[in-house]
C-alpha cells in the first residue's frame, strides 16, 4: 500500500530563511504519526506544503503515490485537516460551518451529523460559534476535517490553547480514529507527552532538519536505557560499579548505570549484596521521549550553529 | 458546478452579517435622506427653475448621488466585509486546503459582491418610486404625472450599476490581497474622493479624467452625448481582465 505522506527531499526558503531543509518523510498507512519539533523548526511550514498551501523549492509531495502538484484538487479529496487553531466563522452555528464546507465537497446532507456525531457535538450543533468553548470550537473543527470521511488526517498543533479535559477529550478522540474509521493521522505537536500517548509513528525536526524517523521502539533502541540503584553506601557502591567497568552517575543515594545488553538489574543487585552493600531500589529507567526529543533537537541547533560559523 | 458549489458556500457565509443587512440599509437611508431633502418647501430641488419631469428630476437625485458618492463607499465596505469574512480567523488556511479550485472561490466572491451591488441598486430604484409616491403628499403643489417612466430609471439605474464593475472588480482584488481592512476601506475612500475630482473636471473640460475607473457610472447620467453601450462594454471588459488577473494572483498566492 502506498504511503498516505512521502515527503522527499523538500527544501523551503522564506527569503534568505530555510524554514525546512531537504525533508523526507515517509507516513505509513492507518498509524498515527507524530510530527515533533520545537516551535520554529518548520512544522506548520511542511504541513502547509502537504496540503498544498504552499510550494517547496525543491523536493517533491506524493500523497497515496500520487503527486501532490500535478493532482492537488483530486488528491486533497481524500484529506481532512485542522492546521493551528480551527478557522470557524463565528457568527455562524456549527451546523451552518460545517454546511458551509458540505457545501464546498458536495457531500450529502447526512455528513454533516455523522461528523458531529464523532465529536460528540450534536447537542449543541444549532449555536452560534461565537458562544462555544474552546475545546468545543477545537471539537468542530476535528469535524470540519473529519467531514467526508477522510483517509488521512492532518492535525497541526490540534491542543493550543485548550484545557487539561480539553486536551484529554481530543487525544481520545485521535487515538480512536485509525481503529474506529480506519484513518491514518499526521500529528503534528510541540507537546511530547500528547504524541508520546497517541502516536505508532514518529519523526522529530529540529532547525528544518528531520532528527528521526521510526517507531517508539526504534526510538527506544537507539538510546540504551539505564539501572537505578538505591544503597546505603553509595561511596562503595560507586567504587565496586567503576571497578567493574560500569559507567555510572552518583545522585545522592542513588547510582545511575548506563546499561548494555549485558547488564540486568539483578546482576547488579547480587554484585552489591555480595560485597555487604544494601539495596532499597533497583530498576531499569527507560529514557522519555523528551529525553531523546532534547538530545535531537539540542544536536540540531548545533549543527546549525556550526553551520553558520 | 465547483462554482455553484462555492457561490452556494458563500451565500451561507453571509448569513446574519453587516454586509447581507447593507443591501437594503444603505439604499434605505439614502431613500429617506432624498425624501427628507425633497420635502423641504421652498428650498426642495423639486421648484428650481426648468423643473421638468417630476419623475426623472427625482430618479436623477436619486442616482448622481448615488453614482458619485454612496456606490464606491458601499462597493468599498462591501467587498472589505466579504474578505474579511475569510481574511479573519485565516480561514485561507482551512478553506484553500479542500478539494476546490482556488479560482470558483475569487470568482464565487466577487459574482456575490456584483449581485449585492445590484441588488442595491434596485432597493434604491424601488425607494424612487417610494418617494415619488409620498412626496406629493408632503408638498401639494408637486406633482408627479403618469405614467411612470418605469423604462428610462431602470435602464439608468443598470446602466450606473452596469458602469460601477470596473471599480468593483479593483476593489475586490485589493480587499483580497491583503488581510488589513484599513488597506481596502482607505483605497476605497482615497478613490471615491479622487472620482468626485475626475467627474467635476471631466465635467468642465472633458477629456480623459471621465473614464477614471470611480467615475464612470456618472457617465451613465451626464448631460453631454455619449456611446453608452460602448462604454459599457470597454469598461465591462477591463472589469474582466482586471478580474482575471486578481483571480491569477490568488491562486499563486501562499497561505500563511
Amino acid at each position: 500500500m502506498e504511503p498516505p505522506i512521502q515527503v522527499e527531499e523538500v527544501s523551503k526558503t522564506y527569503g534568505t530563511t530555510a524554514a525546512v531543509c531537504e525533508l523526507s518523510l515517509s507516513v505509513p498507512s492507518q498509524s498515527v504519526y507524530g510530527f515533533l519539533g520545537p516551535n520554529g523548526a518548520g512544522k506548520s511550514t511542511t504541513i502547509r506544503m502537504v496540503l498544498g498551501l504552499q510550494r517547496a523549492n525543491r523536493g517533491s509531495i506524493s500523497l497515496f503515490g500520487r503527486p501532490l502538484a500535478a493532482e492537488r484538487i483530486s488528491l486533497l479529496r481524500r484529506i481532512g485537516s485542522l492546521v493551528e487553531s480551527p478557522s470557524l466563522y463565528m457568527h455562524l452555528t456549527g451546523r451552518e460551518n460545517l454546511e458551509v464546507h458540505r457545501r464546498l465537497l458536495g457531500l450529502a446532507k447526512g455528513a454533516i451529523d455523522e461528523a458531529l456525531k464523532t465529536v460528540d457535538l450534536l447537542a449543541v450543533a444549532d449555536r452560534l460559534v461565537r458562544n462555544y468553548s474552546s475545546g468545543m470550537k477545537q471539537r468542530l473543527g476535528l469535524a470540519q476535517a473529519l467531514l467526508g470521511n477522510p483517509e488521512l488526517l492532518v492535525l497541526d498543533e490540534p491542543t493550543n490553547g485548550l484545557d487539561p479535559a480539553g486536551i484529554h477529550e481530543v487525544r481520545g478522540l485521535i487515538r480512536e480514529l485509525p481503529r474506529r474509521l480506519g484513518v491514518t493521522v499526521f500529528l503534528s505537536s510541540h507537546l511530547l507527552a500528547e504524541v508520546e500517548q497517541v502516536a505508532t509513528h514518529l519523526a522529530i525536526i529540529s532547525q528544518g532538519r528531520l532528527m528521526f524517523e521510526g517507531t517508539q521502539a526504534d526510538l527506544q533502541q537507539r538510546s540504551p536505557h539505564a539501572i537505578l540503584v538505591e544503597v546505603d553506601q553509595p561511596e562503595r557502591a560507586h567504587a565496586l560499579l567503576a571497578g567493574a567497568g560500569r559507567i555510572t552517575t552518583r545522585e545522592g543515594n542513588r547510582i545511575r548505570i548506563a546499561a548494555d545488553g549485558q547488564c540486568r538489574p539483578a546482576q547488579i543487585n547480587s554484585m552489591l549484596v555480595h560485597a555487604g552493600i544494601a539495596v532499597s531500589q533497583c530498576m531499569t529507567q527507560h529514557p522519555t521521549l523528551e529525553d531523546f526529543f532534547l538530545e535531537l533537537t539540542a544536536s540540531g541547533r548545533a549543527r546549525k550553529e556550526t553551520a553558520a560559523q | 458546478m465547483t462554482l455553484v458549489r462555492a457561490l452556494h458556500a458563500e451565500l451561507l457565509k453571509i448569513k446574519r452579517t453587516i454586509a447581507l443587512k447593507m443591501v437594503v440599509i444603505t439604499p434605505a437611508i439614502f431613500v429617506l435622506l432624498i425624501l427628507f431633502l425633497g420635502s423641504q418647501a421652498p428650498f426642495s430641488f423639486l421648484r428650481r427653475p426648468g423643473f421638468g419631469n417630476a419623475w426623472m428630476v427625482l430618479a436623477n437625485r436619486h442616482l448622481v448621488v448615488w453614482a458619485l458618492l454612496m456606490m464606491p463607499l458601499y462597493i468599498t465596505l462591501q467587498t472589505a466585509l466579504i474578505a474579511g469574512l475569510d481574511h479573519s480567523e485565516n480561514q485561507w488556511k482551512s478553506l484553500l486546503a479542500r478539494p476546490v479550485p482556488r479560482w470558483t472561490v475569487y470568482v464565487a466572491k466577487l459574482i456575490l459582491v456584483t449581485a449585492m451591488t445590484a441588488a442595491a441598486t434596485l432597493v434604491l430604484l424601488c425607494g424612487v418610486l417610494i418617494d415619488g409616491a409620498i412626496l406629493p403628499r408632503l408638498q401639494s403643489e408637486v406633482t408627479f404625472g403618469f405614467p411612470v417612466p418605469w423604462a428610462t430609471i431602470f435602464r439608468e439605474g443598470a446602466e450606473v450599476a452596469g458602469l460601477a464593475f470596473l471599480a468593483l472588480t479593483i476593489q475586490h482584488w485589493v480587499s483580497l490581497r491583503w488581510k488589513s481592512f484599513s488597506v481596502a476601506i482607505g483605497m476605497g475612500i482615497i478613490a471615491t474622493v479622487l472620482g468626485f475630482l475626475a467627474t467635476a473636471v471631466g465635467q468642465q473640460f472633458g477629456g480623459w479624467p471621465r473614464y477614471f475607473p470611480w467615475s464612470l457610472p456618472m457617465l451613465a447620467l451626464a448631460k453631454q452625448p455619449h456611446d453608452i453601450a460602448a462604454v459599457l462594454m470597454i469598461s465591462g471588459a477591463a472589469g474582466l481582465i482586471v478580474a482575471a488577473a486578481g483571480c491569477a494572483d490568488f491562486c499563486r498566492r501562499e497561505v500563511q
